[in-house]
């Protein structure tokens, strides 16, 4: 079961360039520019694939809390 | 002068060199004093290790004495090496990176407190990849200097390779363990995932870091995999027989992509020895985005790898090598909801994987695309590894021929989550069956 995504939200591309800009500045931005634009596909890829599921909200994977040891439980 | 007898079992199996150990055919102190002369001579060129620590070696593979104690441990007095992001009680510990320089550690990994406990002699550190991620060690292939020895586990499989120690313990998160395995014809093994503590290891990624173990028989890496997990039984040198010939998986889908020809003839004429030999074969589809998988990995990796490393970044990212740079830099810009999204990706494919996993003894396909590449400016392709490594099963690589250029062909076997005893039970046959026997690369 598929379903459509209906509100508009800022594309992973818009938002990993502005982020990186301002993170790291314009020039080192520039240098990451073509590995970030890979990552923008994966991230692209990965979101397209999770949100053509249908889950029922209550049964979406999320990772676990911390165990006091510092790692996952 | 070091005795013939001594000199064969350097050259042999650590599960014979146990054996020999423990009848007194051999001694702690003369095996580790072959070995670090094996590692003074070949070192300068192979450039395996980090560092030795020969004094300290030699001391403890002496105070074991010549001959074993009544019940002595499955590993007692074979010298073996750590990759250099395990820690090492009172061994500097850097990962392969000078940012980490006198970082010595105040206690023992756990992986290496229980190998210690087996009785096993730590001779040093084996070089890995900076921070164990894709900017190459010096390591140099003993097939071949002007190929890649894989990473980030190289060190571990040159020195395995050319016979400076018996097994290594490493990480895999990607292809670091079987593709140095396989590049350098040795046997690679990554257990599921938490079967090994990776407790006092310097992370990649720790939810997919998993330890690991390069050697030179299936039988020596079932071995270490007892004693590192606490499931084998103490004593035992090899898994039980097969109870008959092994069903297997050939999965061409997305793998046979990604080779070259050479490659994939060597895969199909191992799975065609395996079915004369009596192994039911039959190629299997998973139906699995194996490239959505990729990208997943890529993410998850670079998030925690940014987040395990942030502080370092910080201080001193400059001085990092342009390729950690951006990886840590890429983690770095990860929104939060995309690394939760490629959790999710990697649960979903992970459970369609393990139900075409459970039908068959173990799937098999090649490691890597080519044998080991012509490039020293990186490690090779991982490609075929993420699959396993990022869905926590376990796989292990066999050498199983050489080249027409003269370098080490092997093949990857992978199981189901959580049945790493039957999946080196299956490799085992698998290898036996093979019968490869490559010729030590270095005299």
């Amino acid at each position: 079961m598929t379903r459509q995504s209906a509100t508009r939200q800022p594309s992973p591309q818009e938002t990993l360039t502005a982020w990186a800009g301002l993170l790291f500045g314009p020039e080192r931005a520039g240098r990451i520019a073509p590995s970030l634009t890979e990552r923008i596909g994966h991230l692209d890829q990965i979101s397209r694939a999770e949100l053509s599921y249908d889950d029922e909200p209550a049964t979406r994977y999320c990772p676990p809390a911390p165990a006091p040891d510092g790692h996952g439980s | 002068m070091t005795r013939p007898a001594v000199v064969d079992t350097v050259m042999g199996p650590l599960t014979e060199a146990a054996e020999l150990l423990r009848a007194g055919t051999v001694t702690p102190g003369e095996l580790t004093g072959a070995c670090l002369e094996r590692i003074d001579r070949i070192e300068p060129e192979l450039r395996a290790w980090a560092r030795v620590d020969a004094a300290r070696a030699l001391e403890q593979a002496r105070s074991l004495g010549p001959s074993p104690p009544p019940s002595s441990p499955p590993l007692w007095g074979v010298p073996v090496g750590v990759k250099d992001n395990i820690e090492t009680r009172g061994l500097a510990t850097t990962a392969g990176s000078p940012l980490l320089a006198g970082n010595v550690p105040e206690r023992d990994a756990e992986p290496v407190r229980r190998l210690r406990s087996a009785g096993a002699v730590v001779l040093g550190k084996t070089a890995c990849t900076e921070l164990a991620t894709n900017d190459p060690a010096p390591t140099r292939n003993p097939w071949s200097a002007r190929h890649s020895p894989g990473g980030s586990s190289a060190g571990s499989g040159a020195a395995v390779a050319a016979r400076m120690c018996f097994a290594t313990i490493d990480t895999q998160t990607a292809g670091d363990i079987l593709r140095p395995a396989a590049y350098t014809g040795v046997v690679g093994f990554k257990p599921s995932y938490g079967q090994v503590s990776h407790s006092g290891v310097i992370p990649v990624a720790w939810s997919i870091d998993t330890v690991g173990f390069q050697a030179r028989t299936v039988r020596d890496v079932a071995l270490l995999s007892g004693v590192l997990s606490g499931t084998g039984a103490p004593g035992s040198s090899a898994p039980p027989d097969h109870a008959g010939a092994p069903r297997i998986g050939l999965i061409r889908d997305y793998f046979y992509e990604l080779c070259d020809e050479p490659v994939r003839r060597n895969t199909d004429d191992v799975a065609e020895q395996l079915a004369r030999a009596g192994a039911t074969v039959e190629e299997i589809h998973p139906g699995v985005d194996f490239s959505l998988l990729h990208a997943a990995h890529r993410t998850v990796t670079f998030a925690e790898c940014a987040a395990v490393h942030e502080d370092l970044y910080r201080r001193r990212g400059t001085e990092m090598s342009e390729k950690l740079r951006t990886l840590i830099e890429l983690g770095l810009v990860t929104p939060a909801v995309s690394y939760v999204q490629a959790q999710r990706v990697r649960a979903r494919l992970a459970a369609g994987l393990q139900r075409e996993l459970e039908r068959v003894d173990a799937v098999l396909m090649p490691v890597a695309p080519t044998t080991a590449p012509a490039d020293l400016t990186g490690t090779g392709s991982s490609g075929l590894l993420i699959p396993w490594t990022f869905c926590g099963f376990p796989a292990v690589s066999i050498p199983t021929g050489l080249s027409e250029e003269g370098l080490p062909y092997a093949v990857q076997l992978a199981g189901a989550i959580l049945t790493d005893q039957r999946l080196l039970v299956t490799a085992d046959w698998c290898s036996r069956t093979v019968d490869a026997r490559l010729p030590v690369p270095v005299a």
